[in-house]
């Protein structure tokens, strides 16, 4: 019963996994989005560094 | 007049995208934006941002691995038939071939994803480092190296997009001699107010490299005509800015009004280039220009054989 309640957990894990991979293939974050997010990081609440 | 010196800058990377130019110390944990290689500090070679936190996601993915590993692993030990321990051993088997082909075909969207994050997390310690890249630009300017003080400034400021950051690269630029060959910059310099050291960059600008002009420069010039007017010589700067946006037409039908307001200021060259595409494009709504363009020339320009039947 154990065993399976394991090969359950991995189960869960790989599922989990899955669709976390999946999530961000359909968001598909370009290299101009994460410099677009870098930039408003070191630039707001302040105008100077 | 102060005096300027003549220097030769150094090349400055180019990248596609700014965060590439990111280095960082995995030891020190700081971040590097200039040209340096090694730490300054521990003299160990630097490593690209990416790298970085590519080592993070490898690491994520592999406790991840670990785990499911474990989980197969002790499904197998608890298996108390040998029917069990033979689904046990082809399931797991199962699982790890599923898990690395789900790995290989989306694992790449991941390491982007964990790039972003990796910005976030870092937040203070890059915000750090840039503060320390500033205190050596400080330090250079008490040392009278100025050149070095810009070229740490220029590359700042790809990050940090502030008046303060420009208006110090402004500051240091009218320090030096610019020629047609340095790697000069025009609109990543426009203050958001306006900004007297600017126009005197820009004076020298528009005499070297004149194609540096473009719109947001040329939108500058005209919300702040009226401050521009009242320095010495200025419009003969408004007459050569409106002289460098006839390199194209979409700028002349933009700009119309600046350079019928200041055609009289417009270098005899820069008459004779109006002049030729007022004549290529006279079908195209530029009758008022065509009109002080004609009236110009007649006046100053009658005898000039090189504007004889343009107009």
């Amino acid at each position: 019963m154990l065993t399976y309640f394991l090969l359950f957990a991995a189960f869960l894990l790989l599922a989990v996994r899955f669709f976390k991979l999946l999530r961000l293939k359909r968001r598909n974050l370009s290299a101009a989005e994460i410099d677009q997010h870098l930039h408003r990081l070191l630039n707001e609440k302040r105008n100077q560094p | 007049m102060k005096k300027r010196i003549g220097v030769q800058f150094r090349k400055t990377r180019k990248t596609k995208h700014a965060f590439e130019r990111i280095q960082a110390c995995k030891r020190c944990h700081t971040y590097h934006v200039l040209w340096d290689t090694h730490c300054e500090t521990c003299r160990r070679a630097y490593t690209p941002v990416r790298e970085v936190s590519a080592a993070v996601t490898r690491r994520y993915v592999q406790t991840r691995f670990l785990l499911l590993g474990l989980f197969v692993c002790l499904a197998i030990l608890c298996a108390t038939t040998l029917t069990e321990i033979a689904i046990a051993i082809g399931v797991g088997l199962l699982f790890v071939c599923l898990f690395f082909v789900i790995q290989k075909k989306y694992g790449s969207y991941e390491k982007d994803a964990q790039l972003q994050t990796f910005f976030s997390q870092e937040e203070e310690a890059l915000k750090k480092s840039f503060l320390y890249h500033l205190e050596q630009v400080g330090a250079d300017v008490k040392a009278g190296q100025i050149k070095e003080a810009y070229e740490k400034t220029r590359e700042i400021g790809y990050f940090v997009d502030s008046d303060t950051i420009k208006i110090r690269k402004i500051m240091f630029l009218n320090h030096f001699v610019l020629r047609k060959d340095m790697e000069l910059e025009l609109e990543t310099l426009i203050p958001s107010t306006y900004d007297k050291d600017f126009m005197e960059y820009l004076r020298e600008v528009v005499k070297v490299q004149p194609s540096l002009v473009k719109k947001a420069v040329l939108d500058y010039v005209r919300r702040y005509k009226a401050q521009i007017l009242l320095l010495e010589n200025g419009e003969q700067l408004i007459g050569q800015v409106a002289g460098a946006a006839l390199r194209m037409r979409a700028y002349v039908e933009e700009y119309q009004d600046l350079i019928i307001e200041f055609i009289d200021y417009l270098p005899r060259e820069r008459l004779l280039r109006l002049a030729k595409m007022i004549r290529d494009h006279r079908n195209e709504n530029w009758e008022q220009l065509y009109h002080f363009a004609k009236n110009r020339v007649d006046t100053h320009f009658a005898f000039d054989p090189d504007f004889k039947g343009v107009l």
